[in-house]
């Protein structure tokens, strides 16, 4: 194993040219999505005997309703088929909303200019429910309004499942899974989950400067852990899996994973003073390695049943992992190594 | 081989285990709404609540709130100050929505007395929530006593006083307190239904006797007679088996102007009889019925049923006439409990009944997440495969890379009782698993294979490399693997102290920190004792 000899410098390259073309690709364009989750919307799953078509469904439910940001997948495997049905708004029930929210707000000072805005809530919600005021007024007339609105979102949920039920003749008792998601709630998940990133994103330092105790080491580590982040934010944002709150512990998973290989490399470079630096590193690698191909092929199980099964959750933990991992061999084995070998190397000579 | 069992490092291992099977075996194991279907509600509170005094307060709302509604097995859970997350059984569209409703709004109170509403939840001003004024426990010689003191608006106390005038009637004499009396009873309601019930002549007989057995769980009192409760709750009763008769069949009719909706117990009429009630016009609604609750209690909203007594009804002291009565604006509800923590619960929970199950603090937006039943059970199964062949695969490369038996069965071995131990620690704290925390279990699971590589390749290193002993080796092993269980430990802890509302995460932070703390503390340390003793052998042989 020549691998570490010669100019092992130039092996960065590969992780510096990467790192700005993930950065290009998760902060500029395509961009990760936001999961539901985190911006709000409706998720429906259904389970089928046969696969649905995802284009047609499309066509039938556009044709009815008036969707923001409505994306349909389907997914056929030698186990099951499915379709997922998620939109972020339906226009109409949207207006609703609105109109229902007015009435609320304006409650307090104007109760008559309340009350029409109720009764607009109530003729937007009508596109989905029968239902009148009752003649009603005041305080019940707007808690009316709140009801049907209600009514008219299940409404919705339940006629896209009718819609695809009847059109693809699924069974009576069809699997299903539905997620609606208020958008103040996503907004709050998000900023909690940016948080929460953050002060792990403290904590791992605290703990690496506190293991090694010197500077480029130390953060050659840390870089590792946002280099594998990265690497698994910029192939979910090519293969279109969201962010969301699945995805974001596969994230910080991931951290716990990929670490592991740069600290055993860190520790037997810098600790351990038998054979030469660059043997060290191809000790270090041969365990390493194992260590990650035992996870690849641990996560690999995961992907390819969560898929066969559509598991959602499991497929995208899953797949977040294994991108980070590629993520990790790269960033490991290019960068960390060629970094602590010239920083031991330069160190020898020095001394 | 003897050696090793005395070794602590493995008996520590062997107890975790043995305490973990325990564990599992007696809790059982728990899922949440991922594995056995149902709904969860997460409610976003308008404002952060200020103490934990108020999370408790607002959980114990909302839990009763949904056990009113003949909910079971709900679970209701405070995240941090302003996330409920609640849980229920229920996957039928329509009912999640009913409960969402509910859970928005408030409920509607109402005290009856043979048949007339005496007050309701708007006639009460003020519940007075400090001891001054009365309310609280006392204890008395026979027990607990417990007092609940609220004022009624001027209309109510009007209403009150005109109702329950002279509404006792003196049942004897007391040598040591003087007259005794017998009063009229009141019945507290919570969104008593505007409708009719139907029931099956059976069912009506045994909940008639139950009724009068009494249910102290569920605060009926002994004696309750059935006729008395639905007359208070102003619901029409009609007994049918599996047919209607020509007359019922009248009666229906006539009802049907008054009346939109019918309750009729779950799973007892056939399907055909069902809809021929929708063609009469109603909407039926169908209601489970609970092992030891009357059903007829459950479906007409009853809550409590309280005695007057004789100074409210101004018989003690005694007035004459109505128009000299004297009015109580503010009355006081008491009661016994047989222990400090009874009496506390039942002041507690008809505090609630009073306050109509409203939250002191308002819901800014419910989201929801349904499951339906069969597909949950199918998602257990195909986990549970995941991670036998998870587990295997990671041992077939084990083996490959290592071809030592001695080696991968241990890895195997020690692998299999992180698992266990960490669901025993689940069940032990009674953590509801869903798939995030299963895959937490997963993710424990995996750092447990890279750190036993890392001891392994520490052990396996020739002699001749470096001098040193087997259990420096081992030293310099558990450090890498302390730095990184360090590491996972940083990135975990902020999900648990800071990942409010973020419920999904925080299962996963559980049980990927348990799995983590349980590896490098026992099962990391019993492996490289097996190892260094199984290779120590094979060098020996």
């Amino acid at each position: 194993m020549e691998l570490f000899s010669g100019n092992y410098k130039l092996y960065l390259i590969v992780p510096v040219i990467l790192t700005i073309i993930f950065l290009f690709v998760v902060f500029v364009s395509p961009g990760v999505k936001q999961g539901i989750d985190l911006k709000g919307g409706t998720q429906i799953i259904i389970r089928a005997e046969k696969p649905v078509d995802a284009v047609k469904l499309k066509a039938l439910l556009e044709e009815k309703f008036e969707f923001n940001d409505l994306s349909i997948n389907s997914i056929s495997s030698p186990t099951t088929n499915g379709v997922t049905i998620q939109f972020e708004s339906e226009a109409t029930l949207t207006k609703a909303k609105e109109e229902l929210d007015l009435a609320k707000s304006l409650f307090e000072s104007n109760s008559s200019e309340a009350e029409i805005h109720a009764r607009n809530s109530i003729s937007f919600s009508n596109k989905f429910i029968e239902a009148t005021d009752e003649g009603l007024t005041g305080k019940a007339l707007i808690e009316k309004a709140d009801e049907i609105y209600s009514k008219a979102k299940d409404a919705l949920h339940g006629q896209i499942k009718s819609i695809t039920q009847s059109n693809f003749s699924l069974s009576q008792d069809f699997f299903f899974s539905t997620k609606e998601v208020p958008p103040v709630l996503g907004k709050t998940f998000w900023d909690n989950a940016l948080i929460v990133s953050l002060a792990a994103l403290i904590g791992i330092i605290i703990v690496i400067f506190f293991f090694f105790r010197e500077f480029i080491p130390s953060v050659a580590v840390i870089y590792a852990g946002i280099f594998d982040v990265l690497t698994a934010l910029a192939l979910m944002a090519l293969t279109g899996i969201a962010l969301s709150l699945n995805s974001i512990p596969a994230l910080l998973l991931l951290i716990g994973y990929s670490v592991d290989t740069d600290i055993l490399l860190t520790t037997r470079l810098l600790k351990r003073k038998d054979k030469t630096p660059r043997q060290r590193a191809i000790d270090s690698m041969k365990t390493g390695l194992t260590m990650t191909l035992t996870t690849i092929a641990a996560v690999s199980v995961m992907l390819i049943l969560s898929y066969m099964y559509q598991i959602e959750v499991m497929f995208n933990i899953a797949a977040v992992i294994l991108f980070g991992l590629f993520g990790d061999l790269i960033v490991t084995w290019m960068m960390n190594a060629p970094i602590l070998l010239w920083y031991v190397e330069r160190k020898k000579v020095k001394a | 081989m003897r050696d090793l069992f005395k070794n602590w490092k493995i008996l520590l291992l062997l107890v975790f285990l043995f305490l973990s099977l325990l564990s599992i075996s007696f809790n059982g194991l728990k899922y949440g709404i991922d594995f056995e279907g149902g709904t969860q509600f997460q409610i976003h509170l308008e404002k952060p609540l200020n103490s934990s005094e108020e999370v408790a307060q607002v959980t114990s709302i909302i839990s009763r709130r949904l056990d009113w509604t003949g909910l079971k097995d709900t679970k209701v859970t405070a995240f941090g100050n302003e996330f409920i997350i609640a849980q229920v059984a229920e996957t039928d569209p329509a009912q999640v929505e009913r409960i969402e409703l509910l859970l928005k709004k408030q409920g509607k109170f109402e005290a009856t007395l043979e048949g007339k509403t005496v007050f309701s939840g708007k006639d009460i001003l003020h519940i007075y929530k400090d001891s001054a004024k009365g309310y609280g426990i006392i204890q008395q010689q026979e027990g607990f006593e417990w007092h609940l003191p609220f004022l009624l608006s001027e209309e109510g106390a009007e209403r009150f006083t005109e109702m329950t005038f002279h509404k006792c009637t003196i049942s004897g004499f007391d040598q040591s307190t003087g007259r005794t009396y017998e009063c009229e009873k009141t019945y507290f309601f919570i969104d008593r239904p505007e409708a009719i019930v139907l029931m099956p002549p059976v069912m009506h007989s045994k909940d008639k006797d139950a009724l009068l057995l009494g249910n102290f769980a569920e605060n009926i009192p002994q004696g309750t007679e059935i006729e008395e409760l639905l007359l208070n709750a102003q619901t029409p009763l009609i007994l049918a088996d599996s047919n209607i008769s020509e007359t019922d069949k009248n009666t229906l009719i006539n009802y049907s102007s008054e009346f939109e909706n019918i309750i009729v117990p779950l799973g007892v009429y056939p399907e055909d009889f069902l809809l021929d009630l929708n063609a009469l016009g109603f909407k039926v609604n169908q209601v489970e019925s609970e092992q030891n609750i009357p059903w007829i209690w459950t479906v007409t909203g009853a809550k409590e049923v309280i005695s007057l007594s004789e100074d409210v009804t101004n018989m003690q002291p005694y007035v004459e006439e109505l128009k000299d009565a004297k009015k109580y604006s503010e009355l006081v509800i008491r009661g016994f409990g047989s222990g400090q923590d009874d009496a506390l619960t039942k002041l507690s929970n008809l505090t609630i009944i009073l306050e109509s199950g409203s939250l002191p603090i308002g819901v800014e937006s419910i989201g929801k997440e349904t499951i339906s039943p069969n597909l949950g059970s199918e998602f257990l199964s195909v986990v549970s495969l995941m991670g036998l062949l998870a587990l295997i695969t990671v041992l077939i490369v084990l083996f490959v890379r290592y071809r030592e038996p001695r080696l991968v069965i241990p890895m195997g071995f020690t692998l299999l009782s992180e698992v266990i131990i960490v669901l025993g620690f689940a069940s032990f704290i009674k953590w509801n698993l869903d798939l995030a925390s299963l895959a937490g279990i997963i993710a424990a699971v995996g750092t447990g294979v890279d750190h036993k590589i890392i001891i392994s390749d520490e052990l396996l290193r020739k002699e001749s490399d470096y001098e040193t002993s087997l259990v420096n080796r081992v030293k310099r092993a558990f450090f890498i693997i302390f730095a990184a269980a360090a590491t996972s430990a940083a990135t975990m802890l902020p999900i648990i102290f800071f990942g409010f509302g973020l419920g999904k995460l925080v299962g996963f932070a559980i049980t990927t920190l348990a799995g983590v703390v349980i590896g490098v503390f026992i099962t990391r340390p019993a492996f490289s004792e097996i190892a260094k003793y199984l290779l120590q052998s094979k060098k020996e042989n």
